[in-house]
Order: C-alpha cells, then sequence, then structure tokens
C-alpha cells in the first residue's frame, strides 16, 4: 500500500487549472505513485476567516474519508495542502478538539481517529524521482516559487518544500535563478477584496525574476500559477511591460525531462505560452 | 464595510476577552506593538491602512469599530510575520480570529460571503458542471463526482458558519 495514494484535488484545479493534475498524474505513473479518487469537499481554507470551527469540520470530513480508506492524502495545491496538514496535525495533538469535531462529524457518521497523514506531491515525487528518469534536459534560467503554504506556517509545514523544488529544477537540467521573491505571497489570495492589489503583488514577482534574467519560472500551487501565469499576462497589458517569464508548474516541468510529451502534461493550456523559450532550451 | 478610523470614545473589556476565545486568538496580549509584522508585511506595501500592528493595538485597546472596519479581511495570510513575531503572537491568527468575531456579529465583507456560498451548498468553491467534466474526459481525467447536499447540509448543521451564511447571526 504504500505508495497508494488518495488525490485531493480541491476546488480551483478541476475547474480552472487540470493542466497541474494531468502533468501530476503522468508524472506519479511513471515513479509508480498510485493516485485513487474521492468525492472531496473543500479543504476549509475559504471557511476560515467565517468560522474556524466549521473550516475544520470541513478538512475534518476529507481526513475522515482518508482514514477509511485506509490511505494517505496528498494535495497538489499548497492551500489544501497547509490547511489539511495543519487540520490533521491539530487533531492528532488536541484530543479535546477531536472530541468537538467528531461530535460534529457524527452528524453525517463520520469520525476522525488520527491514523493518516497530509503530504505535497512535491514531496513523494522527490523521494522516489532519479537522474535515471531523467531522459531530456530543460537548460534553462528557472526561478523557484514555492508560494506561502508550503514553507509557512513552519510550525505545522516543514517537508523542506524550497530546497526539493530547487533540486528538482537542477535533475531536470535547469540552472536554479536565485532571486529574493521565492517564497513571498503571489498575490491570488488578494484577488477577493481588490484584482489591482492581486495584480500589483503578482508584478512585483515578474520583476524580482526578469530582474535576475529568468527564462521560466516554475510553481507548485494552482493559486501562485494563476497569478505568475494569468495575471502575468494581465500586468503586462496593464503596466505596459513585458516579463516574459513563463511559468510551468513543477510536474510540467519535470514531466518534460522524463520524456513526456508535451500535450500530455497540458502545456497548452498556460497563458503564458512557454514554447518559444522551451524550443529554445530542450535538449 | 468603511476604511478603519478608529473610534476611541466607544470602547469595550470584551473585545479582547472575545478575540482570545477563538482559535488563534489566544495570545494577542503578548503584543508588546515593535511593528514587525507591518514590517514583514508583503500587503502593507500596497495598502498603508493594513496594518497589522495598529489593528492589533485596536483590538488590545478594545476599539470596537475594529470590527466594522474591511481591513483585517486584507491580510493574505501568508504567515511571514507569524515566522517572525518576536513575542509568538502569531498575528496572522489573530486577525483570523478577529475576522471570526467580526463575522459572528454579521460583519463579512460580500466577497467572502460570496466565496462561501457554493461551500455552504454544495461543499465546493465551483460547481463542476458536464461540460468541465467533458473536457476533463477529453484530458484523459476522471470526472469530479457531485457531493451529496445533504451530507454538506448536515455537517454544517448548527455551526455559526451556518447561520452566518442564513443571514441569523447574533
Amino acid at each position: 500500500m504504500a505508495d497508494d495514494y488518495l488525490y485531493f484535488p480541491g476546488c480551483n484545479i478541476p475547474y480552472r487549472e487540470n493542466q497541474y493534475e494531468l502533468s501530476a498524474r503522468a508524472v506519479a505513473e511513471k515513479l509508480g505513485i498510485k493516485l485513487h479518487d474521492r468525492p472531496f469537499n473543500c479543504c476549509g481554507l475559504n471557511t476560515e476567516p467565517l468560522d474556524e470551527y466549521a473550516a475544520l469540520l470541513f478538512s475534518a470530513r476529507n481526513i475522515a474519508i482518508a482514514e477509511e480508506e485506509g490511505m494517505d492524502l496528498v494535495a497538489l495545491c499548497n492551500g489544501c495542502y497547509k490547511t489539511l496538514r495543519v487540520a490533521n496535525k491539530k487533531l492528532h495533538q488536541d484530543e479535546r478538539l477531536r472530541e468537538k469535531v467528531n461530535q460534529g462529524l457524527s452528524r453525517i457518521g463520520r469520525e476522525v481517529k488520527g491514523t493518516i497523514e497530509v503530504h505535497h506531491i512535491l514531496q513523494l515525487i522527490s523521494e522516489r524521482i532519479t537522474p535515471e528518469h531523467i531522459v531530456k534536459k530543460v537548460r534553462a534560467r528557472i526561478a523557484p516559487f514555492t508560494g506561502c503554504h508550503a514553507v509557512r506556517p513552519s510550525e505545522y509545514v516543514d517537508f523542506g518544500a524550497a530546497e526539493k523544488l530547487v533540486e528538482m529544477i537542477k535533475l531536470a537540467g535547469g540552472k536554479v535563478v536565485r532571486y529574493k521573491d521565492m517564497d513571498k505571497c503571489c498575490g491570488a489570495p488578494l484577488l477577493a477584496l481588490s484584482e489591482e492589489m492581486g495584480i500589483s503583488l503578482a508584478r512585483q514577482r515578474m520583476l524580482s525574476m526578469k530582474a535576475r534574467n529568468a527564462e521560466l519560472a516554475v510553481t507548485m500551487c494552482p493559486f501562485c500559477q494563476v497569478s505568475l501565469d494569468g495575471l502575468q499576462v494581465k500586468a503586462e497589458q496593464e503596466f505596459n511591460e513585458t516579463y516574459d517569464v513563463p511559468s510551468l508548474y513543477i510536474t510540467q516541468l519535470l514531466g518534460l525531462a522524463m520524456g513526456i510529451k508535451p500535450e500530455k502534461l497540458g502545456i497548452g493550456e498556460n497563458k503564458k505560452d512557454p514554447s518559444a523559450v522551451l524550443a529554445r532550451v530542450m535538449v | 464595510m468603511e476604511k478603519m478610523e478608529p473610534n476611541y470614545r466607544e470602547v469595550s473589556s470584551e473585545l479582547v476577552k472575545e478575540i482570545k476565545q477563538e482559535p488563534g486568538g489566544e495570545y494577542i496580549s503578548r503584543c508588546y506593538q515593535c511593528g514587525t509584522c507591518s514590517a514583514t508585511c508583503v500587503v502593507n506595501p500596497f495598502r498603508n491602512d493594513f496594518n497589522p500592528r495598529r489593528i492589533i493595538r485596536m483590538a488590545v485597546l478594545g476599539v470596537e469599530n475594529v470590527l466594522d472596519s474591511v481591513e483585517p479581511w486584507y491580510c493574505a495570510v501568508c504567515y511571514l510575520c507569524t515566522e517572525r513575531c518576536p513575542r509568538e503572537v502569531k498575528p496572522a491568527a489573530v486577525l483570523m480570529a478577529i475576522k471570526n468575531v467580526a463575522a459572528k456579529h454579521g460583519r463579512v465583507p460580500v466577497a467572502f460571503k460570496t466565496i462561501n456560498e457554493n461551500i455552504a451548498r454544495i461543499g465546493r468553491l465551483f460547481e463542476i458542471d458536464d461540460f468541465t467534466n467533458f473536457m476533463r474526459e477529453d484530458m484523459g481525467l476522471p470526472p469530479i463526482e457531485p457531493l451529496d447536499e445533504e451530507e454538506i447540509s448536515k455537517l454544517i448543521e448548527g455551526t455559526r458558519f451556518e447561520k452566518i451564511m442564513k443571514g441569523e447571526e447574533s
């Protein structure tokens, strides 16, 4: 069972970022990671500002289903990863909280016992991938972007995402661009209240990458990708600037390096077309 | 909801107690106003009124109209302040607690209520319709099955969230 996981899609990926799931499944299959599907609800993140207890109930329903199936959860989205991981750890550690949450879950005939773990797909991939899996090199200057919730709050989220992302870029043949904004907010959380501010934050990230001559960015979260990819296009129009740093999901980058066809990785779905850069740097 | 104009004439010693009762609000009184949170904040350079140090000060002083302000809702919840706070106040969690108290009293910005409408009804932020599932099938991805709406409404039954979404807050 060690390589069987329950895939947690979250809300964003199936709605507008299917290329992340497509590329993650393709890479996972090559590495022997089996992903299983169940009907999960929102991780809980969106409900936290209104009612943290209800948010915890949303997280707990997902965790309870994973426990029923006897498999760990794997998330592709940093937001889902953080929310489920924090909830799971709190429910493991705090017996009174677990009792309170289980009271709520009893209304739907479910229970959390504390028997599973929550992982990020990057963690599972980085534990299994070896140089033997790499058949092509992406010889570009690549800016890694972890975003927030793969690295913070460090009290709960602690798998070394930044180091792993850098390691994966090197493995794929890329040159890692060091810049100051790697783990700063992408801007996406601000879109709800102000699109202008979301775009402004995304623009700042693009300018930092551009200043270090990055040719590609690599993300590990659909929110970060929406910012660095979709909002990059909007920022270029609004500020009348050109950044030209197409953004790939880490699973798309690794997939290319593993020799998986671009159409099997959904490269064509990315808003900022990376094909010109890729044609130049792939060997 | 308005920009924050602190009204020092209307203060209440109950506010900080209420915040401390929320998960994450526990450590608010540790704050010694060093401003590390505000200096660290990625949102503040784009919106000066979003100043976590100031919001926390208002709350500690019991300036109740901090609950009427939209400012706490501008937090991107990136946790940079939480990592750097020398007093382990966990400012992002304190702001979350302030939002929870505001929500309890029916003060939720429309955008945040809208986001939660689908979640309260179908359990997810976006409804995955037949067209999206058809596109997924075309890409070779399995369909996203809808959830049992009755299970979702039972899950949130009696919670503050249910009341907030129905507009029955205290």
